[in-house]
């Protein structure tokens, strides 16, 4: 009479087991689908973030190389001559734009190429070296110094240290 | 007589139904190990090439002042603002974003001049960054054309 009692009993032993582990194994799948998606999530915004601000820090610095003079009209303004053409850099509302001009013409912020995400960008010359800061907005600040050719000649001679 | 029809063990379904859950489980949690390993990888791959930008802008930023100033000393003082009287080798110690941090450093920049030719109109410098223990992150090597007169003003100045 005891004996179809113990086997119920294994059965639902059985069953409550086998359950607990497929629900484990859910679990377990939602929170590495979970903790992976994090994971990517954060790697990619770290390198879009980088990206970004390292091409725009790149893009100026091989524009200022390349000019026969630049300047900087403001701290999100720089303004390049060369070949005949000027080049204004600047940033707006967190985008990088460049517009070329012809040398004659007057120069304004407006119908620029869109370039790249920059939350904020500072030009600052001193000395013959512009100095480039761009920030993601996320406590990522790039920094570079690059130099000029309007800042003295070629040699550097005119340096005031 | 013995009847072929035979009782069916009632267990046997969900305890087979156990150990494949059991493999499964196995197989899921080698599986995570692998797919945690890799994310983790990722992550640090990720940051360190993020401090190697920071360390390749640093170094450009090093041999363009240099290239401006002609001297170690200005150029560590232009970059970090810092004063020092070593014209041949300087050390400085840097946070993770390569600011200028001498309490609690991650990395160390070291400059040196390490050659020059045509009567010192070219210097060479040499940059380098390296962790506590030593190893060499990256490095760098610049070349800088200053005139003569530059250069017989700096050497008057730290002579």
């Amino acid at each position: 009479m005891n004996r179809p009692d113990s086997k119920r009993l294994a059965e639902t032993v059985s069953s409550a087991a086998s359950m607990t582990l497929f629900l484990l194994f859910a679990v377990c799948c939602l929170v590495m689908t979970a903790v992976a998606a994090s994971a990517y999530k954060r790697i990619n915004e770290n390198y879009d973030n980088t990206f970004n601000s390292a091409a725009a820090v790149r893009y100026i610095t091989n524009k200022l190389r390349a000019c026969e003079s630049a300047e900087v009209l403001s701290e999100t303004e720089l303004l390049l001559t060369g070949n005949g053409l000027k080049t204004l850099i600047y940033c707006r509302d967190g985008e990088l734009y460049e517009r070329i001009f012809a040398e004659d013409s007057e120069i304004s912020e407006t119908g620029g190429e869109q370039l790249f995400h920059v939350e904020q960008l500072n030009l600052t010359e001193k000395n013959g070296l512009v100095e480039i800061s761009t920030s993601d907005g996320k406590g990522g600040i790039l920094n570079v110094c690059c130099r000029i050719k309007s800042g003295g000649d070629e040699n550097g001679q005119s340096y005031k240290g | 007589m013995d009847s072929p029809i035979k009782a069916k063990r009632a267990g046997t379904a969900f305890n087979l139904f156990f150990v494949e859950m059991m493999i499964v489980l196995l197989f899921f949690g080698i599986a995570s190990a692998v797919i945690l390993k890799t994310f983790v990888t990722a992550d640090r791959i990720s940051r360190e090439s993020s401090r190697l930008e920071k360390m390749s802008f640093c170094a450009q930023t090093a041999a363009e002042t240099f290239s401006r100033t002609g001297n170690l000393s200005e150029t560590a003082e232009v970059m970090f603002g810092i004063k020092t009287d070593s014209v041949s080798e300087i050390t400085v110690p840097l946070d993770e974003s390569c600011s200028y941090s001498p309490a609690d450093s991650d990395l160390l920049l070291t400059m040196t001049v390490c050659g020059e030719e045509y009567d010192g109109r070219l210097l060479e410098l040499r940059i380098s960054f390296s962790d506590k223990d030593g190893g060499v992150l990256y490095e760098v090597s610049s070349g800088a054309f200053v005139s003569a007169a530059f250069t017989e003003r700096t050497e008057s100045t730290y002579e």
